[in-house]
């Protein structure tokens, strides 16, 4: 019994991970239509300020650090959307020509942290007091931080959308880029907006996931892996989809390790995946603009 | 042929531009007066939805040149509509995940004072009153006719002084024509706005119209009042060679 319940809190905390990393993903492919591969990195980049810095300054306040890993991550989205993705929107670039430009940042950025930090894996020391329990389960101090903190990021996302004027057009640039245009939106300023905000939000979740369970450089690939699969199951566009579609990778991920072999973990996303691309290729939650 | 030369909104002078890469307009000089309607007439591929596009910024300048107000403007959109110009393309362009009232709300981007913004749509609200009634809807849920009709909305609501409104007739029933024409003459008289529309129904066109351009072939070829274009025989050259 306790097994099956350290099985459910350990979906949750996974599910929790990846519908961050999900919700940043659909937030950037909404206003960009394409496949961001360098989007993951991002999230190694946030966790890799926070470990250079923590390192260098072990005294100084690691929720400033943080700050300033989250800030970081943002502002590298930022600048990578400003001087590559923008230029190759302006040309009319294809989405396969983005995709590969995305490729190539996502190797190049991948090569300058393994060159920097070495390509082993890190890990932080965290001095918490002890381990709560709930019902048997056991859940550490870190990942009750990191499922508070995606419910919060969730929050803060729904009411962005919801009641601020860059959320709405976002939202209507999502919905008709070349119509937002037409209406007099600065497209070009919403995206980069929308760029920061989410390489912001997958670096938190990235410096959460070191904190949890450590970094690697390849681990951005990881990352951007289980948000696409959470985006395309829960439908692309959707946030609560999203946010359900990680709930599923988390539980099959961790009851398929259990009950299979450790061996399957990434396996099982896809197979999942790819049920859903044959039956139910427009996700969970088919957008509104899908249907009409 | 009556040509004036003052209250001149836009003018484009020796205008030629490429889309998809094959040149689309070929010497274009029109303009379009201050608080009047302007029909723009062809055949398919003719240019007339170019020439609009042009204007809003949509397509390279191969030659020639494009005015607003008697000088050469900066063609992206979002500084268009800041200074009073909306387009409405064709094929009921609305955002439709979005509801009516936030569609409606998108056109008024540019529009920072909140006690503005209300009172435009108060007058909006006014002309289409069916949209007040549905503004909660989302706006996919709309009929054609009532889409067609949010767009036009949509782009009055910064109370233009000029509003482009590309084939907005097309695939529409007669009697939503009529109720379309209706508004776009109730829009010019009620609030001085100039209102340039690219048609294919030149009937009912005509009826509302005081200046025409006829294009051909990416060509102006003729224009004048609608007896004038009807008089001078052109129309049933330039329709029925295509």
């Amino acid at each position: 019994m306790d097994i099956f319940i350290q099985l459910i809190v350990n979906s949750l905390i996974a599910a929790a991970l990846y519908a961050m990393i999900a919700v940043g993903f659909n937030m950037v492919y909404s206003v960009s239509k394409f496949f961001d591969l360098a989007y993951g990195t991002i999230a190694v980049l946030g966790a890799y300020f926070v470990f250079y810095f923590y390192n260098l300054f072990p005294d100084f306040s690691l929720v400033v650090i943080t700050a300033g890993g989250i800030f970081f991550g943002g502002f590298f989205y930022f600048l990578i959307q400003k001087i590559f993705y923008q230029k190759f929107e302006e040309r009319k670039s294809s989405n396969v020509v983005m995709l590969v430009v995305s490729l190539g940042i996502m190797t190049i950025t991948q090569a300058l942290v393994a060159i920097f930090f070495t390509s082993q894996f890190q890990t932080i020391y965290l001095n918490f007091e002890s381990n709560f329990k709930i019902l048997g389960a056991v859940i550490t101090p870190i990942q009750v931080i990191l499922i508070f903190s995606s419910i919060f990021v969730f929050f803060l996302i729904f009411l962005f959308y919801k009641f601020t004027s860059i959320g709405k057009k976002a939202k209507a640039l999502a919905d008709d880029p070349f119509m937002s245009e037409i209406v007099g939106i600065n497209t070009k300023r919403i995206r980069a907006i929308i760029f920061f905000i989410a390489g912001a939000v997958v670096a938190f979740a990235g410096i959460l996931s070191f904190m949890d369970v450590g970094i690697e450089p390849t681990s951005g690939f990881t990352f951007l892996l289980n948000s696409v699969a959470a985006f395309i199951i829960g439908g692309p566009g959707n946030f609560l989809g999203s946010l359900v579609g990680a709930v599923i990778i988390g539980f099959v991920e961790n009851f398929g390790v259990f009950f299979i072999s450790g061996q399957w973990k990434e396996a099982l996303t896809f197979i999942v995946l790819i049920l859903f691309l044959i039956f139910r290729p427009d996700g969970i939650f088919k957008s509104k603009k899908q249907n009409k | 042929m009556e040509k004036k030369l003052k209250n001149k909104i836009i003018e484009t002078k020796n205008l030629s531009v490429n889309y998809a890469g094959v040149k689309a307009l070929s010497d274009v000089s029109a303009y379009f007066k201050e608080e009047s309607i302007i029909g723009i007439i062809g055949t398919n591929g003719s240019g007339k939805s170019t020439l609009l596009k042009s204007i809003f910024g949509f397509t390279p300048i191969v030659e020639g040149e494009i005015l607003k107000d008697g000088k050469k403007y900066d063609l992206s959109p979002h500084k268009l509509v800041e200074s009073k110009i909306s387009f409405v393309p064709q094929g009921r362009q609305i955002f439709s995940s979005m509801s009516v009232e936030e569609n409606i709300e998108m056109g008024a981007v540019s529009i920072k004072n909140k006690k503005e913004y209300q009172e435009n749509l108060t007058e909006v609200y006014k002309i289409f009153p069916f949209l007040e009634k549905n503004k909660d809807k989302i706006s996919a849920e709309l009929s054609g006719g009532q889409q067609q009709q949010l767009a036009i909305a949509r782009g009055l609501i910064i109370k233009p002084r000029l509003l482009l409104l590309d084939e907005p007739t097309i695939g529409l029933s007669p009697d939503i024509v009529k109720d379309v024409f209706k508004k776009i003459k109730e829009i010019n008289q009620k609030q001085k706005t100039t209102i340039v529309i690219v048609e294919h129904n030149l009937k009912t066109l005509f009826e509302i119209t005081k200046h025409i351009f006829l294009m051909d072939k990416g060509i102006l070829v003729a224009e004048g009042s609608p007896k004038e274009i009807k008089d001078s025989g052109i129309l049933d050259k330039i329709f029925l060679a295509n």
